[in-house]
């Protein structure tokens, strides 16, 4: 899906990432005539009596950063549906990871909450193999906390990179509003992508049933018949509420559902930001 | 006697109910499980996990679940559900109560008259329409006058379907047909007519009974009682026939004196085998106990002198005949119970035997009620049936059963003690729409309720479905 969109969307506009000299290995490939003898691997040529040459990729300077909202609460699933929005986030990070790594842009993905052991990056991988792998084995669990971005393994460093947070935004407290001041504060090029289920966002819920927190656990049985126009008034001012903290600090913001297809809303968002100079 | 019920207006026709199978009456006993459902349902609700729940409001707090007239109507729905499916399964008949009205011929049988109970019916049918004509089932349909049997009607007793066929004929084109039969009337062979007439048939219930009298590990004599005659039959193994010390006592109404020629058969059949006989009598209320004061019975001079030989053990027979004469007094300690499965209509009157083993006992009877048509098969061997095996019975059976338009799947190999049962409606046709003549049992209630239940089901289905 990922591959299908970014072909689509990518065809003979961007480059390819380009074999040459550089700092990090790319491939071997047999030596031809005319090739720089400086970059003949004699280490290689000593172990299989065969000319091989080094090409290592350009060094790029971009790098983008994926945050990936890995709590509890976007293990939540559609209802009468299997897909979680875990699932579409995935395909979020996974078609822009691809598109930038065509760019030649440097990619990382960071995971926030996440269970135990999973979404860690694997010794073997790197670049957009190695996030794919980390994507692959990520799954939800617990919540974003106090720092939940540095915990992610996200570096202090005062250095502009662009950040994806892909999330649905849902906090406890004031945690996510918090790390996206950080960022901010640091001078990272901000993407917000919040993501929610259609049921969520239109209160498609039975009429009277128990409801559980995800992330907190906390149960309260409802009859939802006079409680939707107080939930319509609570999510749109929440919604608002991001809009504009994202417009006042300079962040991209795109509420995005998951029913939603890739292509319909991904164009827009790439093409909005390159409209802005980015 | 009792008076007969006022007349019904004309054209009000009440209902008579049956069951085929009422054991599945006791499944409305089970309306009590969506009861219980709903009330260990009460105060729960199904648990939805949401991302957050932050956008509910502050103020939400656990409700106590309280019950919404959906859920009454839901539950009313369930339990109207179970409650339809246990009727339909007791399989429900329904039949009109037949009313004779003006332009009708009471056909009755004239062995019904003999019967109190018969009496009664046909006087209750006059006193509903006493315009009706009454007429005897033989031919010609002669009027029933001072209720002597008409001449020659013991010829039709056994083909009674020809007798109807020949009432048919002379009865003039509208009238219908009220037939006043005993309930054996569907066992009979032959071809059922075609008749033009509205015929409704009542079908008389005649009680029964049945059971074996003997000693407790030999029975020795089967006994089968109904308001039309009591059938004596003998099943004498050879160990129980040299016995001695086993006595026989007769016991009949002196009124019914005619009834001794069937005793003194009873006892020169057993005295033919060997056995010891004494007849013995005895008086005191209505009841006189006979020794040798019946003047059929030979003089015995091996009969003891007054009465049954104190300590013997005894065996009760009784005379064929009205109910009166077969329901002797039978002391407690005398009466055997079954050690074995029933046949309940072998060999008697009212169940026509198919098929007989060699020494003529039969092994498949048939018999009918109004609703049913039953094949009841012998369930135990006698020893002197070793020609015949199961298999052979069933090869037998199978080729009757084909012949007769039954179905094959229908048929099963026989083993010992296997009976199986029939309905009417897979009795085989020979001519004629069998609603001329049957009993007008109809399964509509069966149908209807049926139709009930998958609508029952459907609204379930939907409550349920707008309730989530």
């Amino acid at each position: 899906m990922a591959q299908r969109l970014v072909d689509g969307y990518l065809a003979g506009h961007h480059r390819s990432p380009r074999p040459g000299e550089g700092a990090e290995l790319l491939q071997f490939r047999a030596y031809e005539p005319g090739d720089d003898l400086r970059r003949v691997d004699w280490r290689a040529y000593a172990r299989s009596d065969r000319f091989f040459v080094r090409e290592s990729e350009v060094e790029r300077d971009i790098v983008i950063r994926f945050v990936l909202d890995a709590t509890s609460s976007m293990a939540v699933a559609e209802a009468g549906t299997e897909g979680s929005k875990l699932d579409a986030a995935r395909s979020v990070v996974a078609t822009l990871a691809m598109l930038a790594d065509r760019q030649g842009d440097r990619v990382l993905l960071h995971v926030v909450g996440a269970r135990a052991g999973s979404g860690t990056p694997r010794g073997g991988g790197r670049g957009l193999s190695g996030l794919f792998s980390q994507l692959e084995s990520v799954e939800a669990g617990g919540e974003w906390g106090d720092r939940g971005l540095a915990k992610s393994g996200f570096p202090p460093r005062r250095r502009r990179d662009l950040v994806v947070l892909v999330s649905d935004l849902f906090q406890q407290g004031q945690e996510i509003e918090e790390d996206l001041g950080r960022l901010a504060a640091v001078g990272h090029d901000v993407i917000v992508v919040q993501l929610l289920h259609r049921s969520e966002h239109d209160f498609v819920v039975p009429a009277e049933a128990v409801f559980r927190d995800a992330e907190s656990g906390r149960r309260v049985a409802v009859a939802t018949a006079g409680l939707r126009s107080e939930y319509f008034a609570r999510r749109d001012a929440e919604l608002e509420h991001w809009r504009q903290l994202c417009a006042r600090r300079g962040h991209a913001y795109r509420l995005v559902m998951t029913d939603q297809d890739l292509s319909e809303w991904l164009p827009l968002l790439l093409r909005s930001r390159r409209a802005n100079g980015r | 006697m009792a008076a007969p019920p006022a007349s019904k207006p004309k054209g009000q026709r009440p209902l008579s109910w049956r069951w085929l199978d009422p054991s599945w009456l006791f499944g409305i006993l089970a309306v009590v499980l969506p009861i219980l459902v709903h009330l260990w349902g009460r105060g729960r609700g199904r648990e939805v996990v949401v991302a957050s729940l932050r956008w509910f409001g502050d103020g939400v707090s656990t409700f106590a679940r309280r019950w919404r007239p959906s859920d009454l109507a839901l539950l009313i729905v369930r339990c109207a559900l179970v409650m339809a499916m246990a009727l339909a399964l007791a399989q429900p008949r329904a039949a009109t109560r037949p009313v004779a009205k003006e332009g009708t011929w009471i056909v009755v049988e004239p062995a019904v008259l003999e019967e109190e109970q018969g009496r009664l019916r046909l006087e209750q049918l006059r006193a509903e329409s006493p315009q009706s004509e009454v007429r005897w089932l033989v031919p010609g349909a002669p009027p029933v006058g001072d209720g002597q049997s008409p001449a020659g009607a013991d010829r039709w007793r056994d083909d009674q379907w020809a007798a109807l066929a020949a009432v048919g004929e002379v009865a003039p084109p509208g009238v219908d047909l009220v037939l006043l039969t005993r309930d054996r009337l569907a066992a009979l062979p032959g071809a059922r007519p075609v008749l033009t007439h509205d015929v409704t048939w009542i079908a008389l219930e005649t009680p029964d009974s049945v059971d074996w009298l003997g000693t407790e590990s030999h029975p020795v004599i089967r006994r089968e009682s109904s308001a039309e005659a009591t059938r004596l039959e003998m099943s004498v193994d050879e160990d129980i026939a040299g016995r001695t010390g086993l006595e026989v006592l007769v016991e009949v109404a002196p009124e019914r004196r005619e009834d001794g020629a069937l005793a003194r058969r009873a006892v020169e059949s057993l005295k033919s085998r060997g056995w010891r006989v004494s007849l013995a009598s005895e008086g005191g209320g209505g009841t006189v106990r006979i020794l040798l004061g019946l003047p059929d019975l030979p003089d015995d001079p091996a009969l003891p002198d007054g009465g049954f030989t104190e300590g013997a053990r005894w065996v009760l027979l009784d005379g064929e005949g009205p109910e009166r004469a077969c329901r002797g007094t039978v002391r407690p300690s005398q009466v055997v119970p079954r050690p074995f499965p029933m046949m309940r209509c072998l060999g008697s009157e009212w169940g026509r035997p198919l098929w007989s083993a060699p020494d003529g006992q039969p092994l498949l009877t048939q018999t009918a009620s109004p609703d049913r048509t039953i094949y009841r098969f012998a369930s135990r061997l006698h020893p002197s049936w070793s020609g015949l095996d199961a298999t052979g019975w069933a090869d037998w059976l199978e080729e009757r059963w084909l012949h007769d338009g039954l179905l094959p799947s229908e048929v099963t190999p026989l083993g010992l003690d296997r009976r199986r049962s029939f309905s009417n409606e897979q009795e085989p046709r020979r001519a004629g729409p069998p609603s001329e003549v049957s009993p007008r049992f109809h399964p509509w209630p069966e149908t209807v309720l049926w139709w009930l239940v998958a609508g029952l089901l459907l609204a379930e289905r939907w409550m349920q479905r707008r309730r989530s």
